[in-house]
């Protein structure tokens, strides 16, 4: 017996699996969207049962306050990317397969481009601006998109947009309102929920490339940690959804999903930042090998990463202009010191620093 | 009509409940089911949600049907 056969024999010896069955896996192509908390045991999962290629896309990088859930990493981990991270570590634990980074956030222009090379998408994003885009990519390239969320004590699984079946915005065609952004707030989870939910949603991506059971196909799984209770919800497909129709591959919007996050954060033009930034207080909450460096700004380095532990170095009382590479984690930095240490004084660079420079 | 109503994340914690009992009038016919629970609770006018009855999403309650769960599920994103 070889040594790969060996690895995946104890799932070949089932009848529902077999060789035939290990083959489909060893040809499929799964895209992971987010390697956190749910994103850990679904990759740790599909690797290990021998999923072929498996693409993990993640652009943020590993903080303390990951580590009680996000299992794939450890304390080395602090302040690297996820998805060099989890590469690295799931390519030690099955040698025999390929698992590709994407470490490039998922953004309307880079969307169709990365998810047209992968069979199966898995939504494992802890935003509304990222699932509306994964799902709008999957349906106008016709992926099936297993997904999963969670919130507290209670997480939920379905499967979208397969052979024409109930889409995302099928359940929910719209952004929801402001006051249910809950994911901003940094709202608390204990680890564990995220390896029960991530395990399902594993499971669900596992049947549909060995076609076995009964995918959650158009079907809403919850479940409560506190209570052990699990419900199905059933869907419909809803064909007004705008993105049921056929819409042409380049029709991803970015406007439709920036500016959506929660709270309220101002941004700032560069021409304005240019005007300004001598006068105002500098934060550059990229990681220290990020390019360009603006050192004639002489702005505070503190990454994301750090913020939790540093943010008291930002001067609460003084104009401050926050950015990073496009403006998008200087968004999420605005959110969280807003929203954790009521800082009213910061301000986004629209854009980010690399349009400074360019 | 007695009917068990689930609430979930958000919407549980806002109206301080995860589930109750609630006697619909079974006279009272085809029921706005939205309209219900936010003239219930007005707080719930603030919130998405989705409502399922026995388990399948919908707008609206015929009172006169057979009724064995209605569910208020709010979207989640934490991943």
């Amino acid at each position: 017996m070889n040594e790969e056969h060996e690895f995946y024999s104890r799932q070949i010896i089932l009848d529902e699996i077999g060789e035939n069955g290990q083959k489909r896996l060893k040809l499929s192509r799964v895209l992971v969207i987010g390697a956190g908390g749910l994103g850990c045991p679904v990759l740790q999962y599909l690797v290990s049962a021998g999923v072929g290629t498996v693409g993990i896309v993640d652009f943020d990088t590993v903080s303390r306050s990951n580590l009680h859930r996000q299992v794939l990493y450890n304390y080395n981990s602090i302040g690297k990317n996820k998805a060099v991270e989890a590469q690295k570590r799931l390519s030690e634990s099955n040698p025999f397969i390929e698992v590709i980074a994407h470490t490039d956030q998922l953004i309307p222009e880079n969307a169709i481009d990365i998810i047209k090379e992968y069979d199966i998408i898995v939504d494992c994003t802890d935003n509304y601006e990222s699932r509306y885009l994964i799902n709008d990519a999957c349906v106008l390239l016709g992926k099936p998109l297993v997904y999963a969320a969670i919130y507290k004590f209670e997480g939920q699984v379905a499967v979208f947009n397969l052979t024409n079946g109930p889409t995302y915005r099928c359940l929910h065609p719209n952004f929801p309102k402001e006051a249910s952004m809950t994911n901003c707030e940094q709202s608390g989870v204990l680890g564990v929920l995220p390896g029960i939910i991530g395990t399902l949603q594993a499971n669900e991506v596992l049947k549909l490339l060995l076609q076995i059971g009964e995918p959650l196909n158009g079907q809403l799984l919850t479940f409560s940690s506190l209570r052990n209770t699990t419900s199905i919800f059933r869907l419909k497909r809803i064909d007004h959804s705008v993105y049921a129709q056929n819409k042409a591959l380049d029709s991803l919007e970015a406007d439709e999903y920036k500016s959506l996050s929660c709270g309220t954060v101002r941004e700032i033009e560069m021409e304005e930042f240019k005007q300004i930034a001598a006068v105002c207080q500098l934060v550059d909450v990229r990681e220290l090998f990020e390019e360009p460096r603006v050192e004639e700004l002489n702005a505070l380095t503190i990454s994301m990463s750090e913020l939790e532990v540093r943010y008291s170095e930002i001067d609460p009382t003084i104009q401050t202009v926050i950015f990073c590479q496009h403006g998008i984690r200087s968004a999420a930095a605005i959110n969280y010191l807003q929203e954790k240490y009521h800082f009213t004084n910061l301000t986004s660079l629209k854009g980010g620093i690399e349009s400074y420079t360019g | 009509m007695s009917t068990p109503v689930k609430y979930f994340g958000l919407i549980a914690e806002e109206l301080g409940k995860t589930d109750e009992v609630i006697v619909f009038n079974s006279t009272s016919g085809e029921l706005d089911l939205q309209q219900y629970f936010e003239d219930r609770y007005p707080s719930l006018k603030k919130l998405t949600y989705k409502i399922a009855v026995n388990q399948e999403f919908c707008t609206h309650l015929d009172t006169n049907s057979e009724i064995s769960e209605i569910s208020l599920l709010p979207p989640f994103a934490g991943g």
